[in-house]
């Protein structure tokens, strides 16, 4: 006779033949760090090992069914969080499958999570194309000629290129799972958080996509929506399973340093003007002013930095000018004296003289213009 | 997150060279209240802490809302900064508002690492030495939409491209139009002028009192106890005069104007201040009177408060058609001296249309010269202005006759005379009074006499008398007419209350041999009864004359007083 194996000692006779049978085994590998930006959908390259560790499990197992779990940090509402986390499980199941339309969907409008567009672009270009700046949804110099090298052209991918960008993504080696796997996905907001602290270090790790697989069916089945409080059978996939490997904190960006100017004097940069950070350790970063965020009458134009620097130097540089701004200054040291040998004014391209020759309009001549006359 | 604010403001010359006892304020823009720029009262927020660098002391506890930097030194022009901060997240968020100025620059490095942010805000001041130009702005009397304060910040424009003032000059700007005084300053980028600070002396409401329907140049509505008056732009002048001398470079006013001066609004004086030398208190306008005796004591210090080489400049029109007919006439026909001519000028009402004022005189080339002459030195606000000034500053206006146009391109406008169009008054001008006649010839200020060198010259001998000078002009929208016998400024008669009235002119008529003169008849050609007529003999008296039905003539028996 067979007994069902649960989760306790079974007893066999000794001398007879038993049959043990074994429940499925849940295989759940989930990554942690920084997998998704706050609010977006857009799962970050770096999860790519996870899925190529998934994908050659899978490729072990080809039968096994597949749960998608998404998760948010406890930023927006919990009805917000829920739709969002729900989107972020439907992403990955989307680069699982190859679905590049469901993928260029998140580029409109209409989505819980903010639309998808340029940053998304550099992210993937950065993986599978050329690009060489720093994925920060900046246009620069690196950006257009990433772009050019990929067959497009301008600043911004057009609709062809960009179905084309997100097919070859998605074309990676190792990032697909054959035709016809079933794969559920469910979203459980922030109900479900790794870690319970405040702050963007839990944030982080707390926007996340968990993926099971399952040896025969996804078991319990998830609930339609996960309830508030959470869901039971979020317990249930976890103590169930086993981890397939911890995969590791992606690197994510853990500083991040900006210059603000007022957008008056940045708008008035020659149109080659670029800013250079060089952090003392790392490779230097270059941003074009004229990419520079403009929000509450500022220009602001964003470093983002894996680690904090040991010291940086920031420069700008125009028609063949650089003036720069610090030196050996320490990262986000209250009290270091920030070194001012130049300032982005100094830039500027002279106030053009008047224009010597106008054409007058003339509204006032001495026949509009009679003097107040002498009455008596 | 914790978020560190820090508001740093480092602070030097023109020369780079740090300044170590500037007055440095970072306070909100309620701090002003009441107070006159550039808030001497206010006091420091930051000290010096070593190289020009100036640190808060104590820590200031920046919020959401508007704010002004200030920083202020004697004999350095002001820097005045006003600033928006705003609350992004946990963060404040420092940005320049209306504009950046030439004379500061801002920068912010934020750093975020895990354990929080720190914002760092600089400001760097560069102080320049004190200089200002003082204008004034009028209103569009026609209601046509002319912004005249448009002309005033061009012309600062113009002044910084040409070097005649350095990136820290202030421009005080007396705004009629928006009744207020504005402080502007040159931007650190674009062409908008910054406007730093503002004065009202009136709300600024058109006709129906909706403030929110102001179109500068249309509407004004003229109220003495709310407008701003030219007296205000004399009393601004006489008080940097008194407090920091030499800091003028120019002075000017903006707006439709006349050889009478700069109409401003287009007030007229009550009739008892028409024959007064004191101003009239309900009077806007600028008034060659605002330099005589009576009135020039009250800001006798403005010429203190003008720098080496400056000007005081009239921008508006001294045309009058009838003054420039005069000189086509001589440039045409080059009459000898001693031969009298007639010109006879027709004139349009201020909307154009038919012709409502005709003026008829007849002159000599020398009477042309001496009445010009006199004109400029005691019958002109530019004149007037001159010989107030004298050394202190330099006055500029269109000559006799010329309009100022009004020029824009590339975004620029300027008030500048079109010495084409105005070519035969610069060459009778330059013809007859040279070598003292001079105006400017700048791309953008062309064409202005020098008023001071004119004054200054020795005054045009008058003519020997002859009773065949007069003018004869008839205004029609006031239904009036009026010889003046103009060797001897007599006009007649007392009233004419009719325009349609026709000059007859007899010289020497036999009917008063052997008497010698000119027989001047005025017939009115709706009433003959009112018809009048006098006879102006050669000793210089006038006499009353009487026609009959005979059309003899009859001298009166008394001279006319």
């Amino acid at each position: 006779m067979a007994e069902r194996y649960k989760a306790k000692p079974v007893s066999v006779t000794v001398g007879q033949k038993a049959i043990v049978e074994l429940p499925p085994r849940v295989f759940r590998g989930h990554v942690t760090g920084c997998m998704f930006d706050r609010d977006k959908s857009f799962v970050l390259p770096e999860a790519l090992r996870c899925i190529r560790e998934i994908k050659a499990f899978h490729d072990d197992h080809p039968k096994f069914a597949v749960l998608v779990v998404g998760h948010t940090d406890r930023t927006g509402s919990d009805d917000h969080n829920r739709k969002l986390s729900e989107e972020r499980a439907r992403v990955v199941a989307a680069l699982l499958t190859d679905d590049v339309d469901a993928w260029l969907g998140y580029y409109r409008k209409g989505h819980t999570g903010k639309p998808w567009g340029r940053l998304e672009d550099q992210y993937m270009l950065a993986t599978v194309g050329d690009y060489k700046g720093i994925a920060c949804g900046q246009r620069s110099r690196l950006w257009t000629a990433a772009i050019a090298a990929f067959g497009g052209a301008g600043n911004d991918l057009d609709d062809a290129t960009r179905r084309k960008l997100v097919t070859t993504y998605m074309k990676q080696d190792r990032t697909s799972l054959p035709a016809g796997v079933s794969i559920a996905t469910h979203g459980c907001g922030e109900r479900h958080p790794l870690d319970h602290g405040s702050g963007e270090a839990a944030d982080r790790k707390n926007r996340r996509v968990e993926i099971y697989l399952f040896e025969d069916k996804v078991e319990p089945p998830p609930p339609a929506t996960c309830p508030s409080g959470g869901c039971a059978q979020y317990a249930q996939w976890g103590k169930r399973s086993a981890p397939l490997e911890h995969l590791g904190d992606a690197p994510g960006v853990d500083a991040l340093l900006a210059m603000e100017w007022p957008t008056d004097v940045v708008d008035r940069l020659p149109g080659d003007a670029v800013v250079k950070l060089t952090p003392a350790d790392m490779p230097a970063i270059e941003l074009q002013a004229g990419d520079a965020i403009r929000e509450l009458g500022v220009a602001r134009l964003e470093f983002p930095l894996p680690r904090v620097p040991a010291t940086t130097r920031l420069e700008a540089s125009a028609g063949g000018k650089t003036v720069v701004i610090w030196e050996d200054r320490a990262f986000g040291d209250i009290g270091v004296e920030v070194i001012w040998s130049g300032a982005l004014d100094e830039l500027l391209p002279p106030a053009p003289a008047p224009d010597v020759a106008g054409e007058p309009v003339q509204l006032t001549t001495s026949a509009d213009v009679l003097p107040p006359l002498p009455e008596l | 997150m914790a978020v560190e604010h820090e508001w740093h403001v480092v602070v030097t010359d023109d020369a780079g060279k740090a300044v170590t006892d500037a007055r440095v304020a970072l306070v909100q823009e309620a701090a002003r209240t009441g107070k006159d720029f550039p808030y001497p009262t206010i006091a420091a927020t930051h000290a010096h802490a070593s190289d020009g660098k100036y640190e808060p002391s104590p820590a200031i506890a920046a919020a959401e809302g508007d704010w002004l930097l200030i920083v202020t030194r004697k004999g350095r022009s002001p820097v005045v900064q006003p600033l928006a901060i705003k609350k992004r997240k946990d963060e404040l968020v420092v940005s320049t508002r209306g504009g950046t100025v030439a004379t500061l620059t801002l920068a912010v490095d934020v750093a975020k690492v895990k354990d929080g942010t720190v914002r760092r805000a600089t400001f760097k001041v560069k102080l320049y030495p004190a200089s200002e130009i003082v204008f004034v702005a009028g209103v569009d009397y026609f209601s046509k939409g002319v912004e005249h304060r448009e002309y005033a910040e061009g012309r600062m424009r113009i002044l910084r491209a040409a070097k005649t003032i350095d990136d820290g000059a202030i421009q005080s700007l007396f705004a009629c139009d928006e009744r207020a005084q504005v402080f502007l300053a040159l931007p650190a980028s674009g062409n908008k002028l910054v406007e730093i600070a503002r004065k009202q002396t009136g709300p600024r409401t058109v006709a129906d009192g909706n403030v929110e329907d102001i179109q500068p140049g249309r509407n004004h509505t003229k109220d003495p106890a709310l407008d701003v008056k030219v007296v205000q732009f004399y009393e601004y002048l006489a008080r940097v005069g008194q407090t920091e001398p030499k800091r003028v470079k120019e002075a000017g006013l903006f707006s439709h104007s006349w050889r009478g001066g700069p109409i401003l609004y287009n007030t007229k004086e009550t009739p008892a201040f028409q024959v007064s030398l004191a101003r009239d208190p309900d009077d806007l306008d600028a008034r060659s009177k605002d330099f005589n005796a009576t009135n020039a004591p009250g800001w006798a210090d403005m010429t203190k408060a003008f720098a080496d080489n400056a000007t005081y400049r009239v921008w508006g029109c001294s045309a009058t058609r009838h003054t420039r007919r005069k000189m086509i006439e001589m440039n045409a026909r080059r009459h000898a001296d001693g031969k009298f001519f007639t010109v006879n000028t027709d004139e349009e009402g201020h909307g154009g249309g038919a012709p409502v004022l005709w003026t008829d005189e007849r002159l000599t080339p020398e009477f042309l010269r001496w009445q010009l002459d006199q004109e400029l030195r005691n019958d002109s606000y530019m004149g007037a202005a001159a010989a107030f000034f004298g050394a202190a500053a330099t006055v500029y206006g269109a000559p006799p006759g010329a309009g100022s146009d009004l020029w824009n391109k590339g975004g620029l406008q300027w008030m500048m005379v079109n010495t084409a169009t105005y070519n035969d008054n610069y060459v009778y001008m330059k013809r007859e009074f040279k070598p003292d006649f001079e105006s400017t010839s700048g791309a953008h200020d062309d064409g202005y006499m020098n008023y001071s060198k004119m004054v200054g010259r020795t005054a045009a001998a008058k003519p020997a008398f002859s009773a065949k000078y007069y003018r004869f002009v008839r205004f029609k929208n006031g239904n009036w007419a009026q010889l003046e016998l103009t060797h001897i400024a007599k006009p007649l008669p007392a009233n004419m209350s009719t325009y349609k009235v026709k000059l007859h002119v007899a010289d020497n008529p036999p009917a008063f041999a052997p008497d010698k003169g000119t027989l001047y008849t005025l017939e009115d050609q709706d009433d003959a009864t009112r018809s009048t007529a006098f006879f102006h003999k050669d000793d210089q008296t006038v006499w009353a004359v009487t026609r009959d039905a005979t059309n003899k003539f009859t001298i009166l028996g008394a001279a006319v007083p």
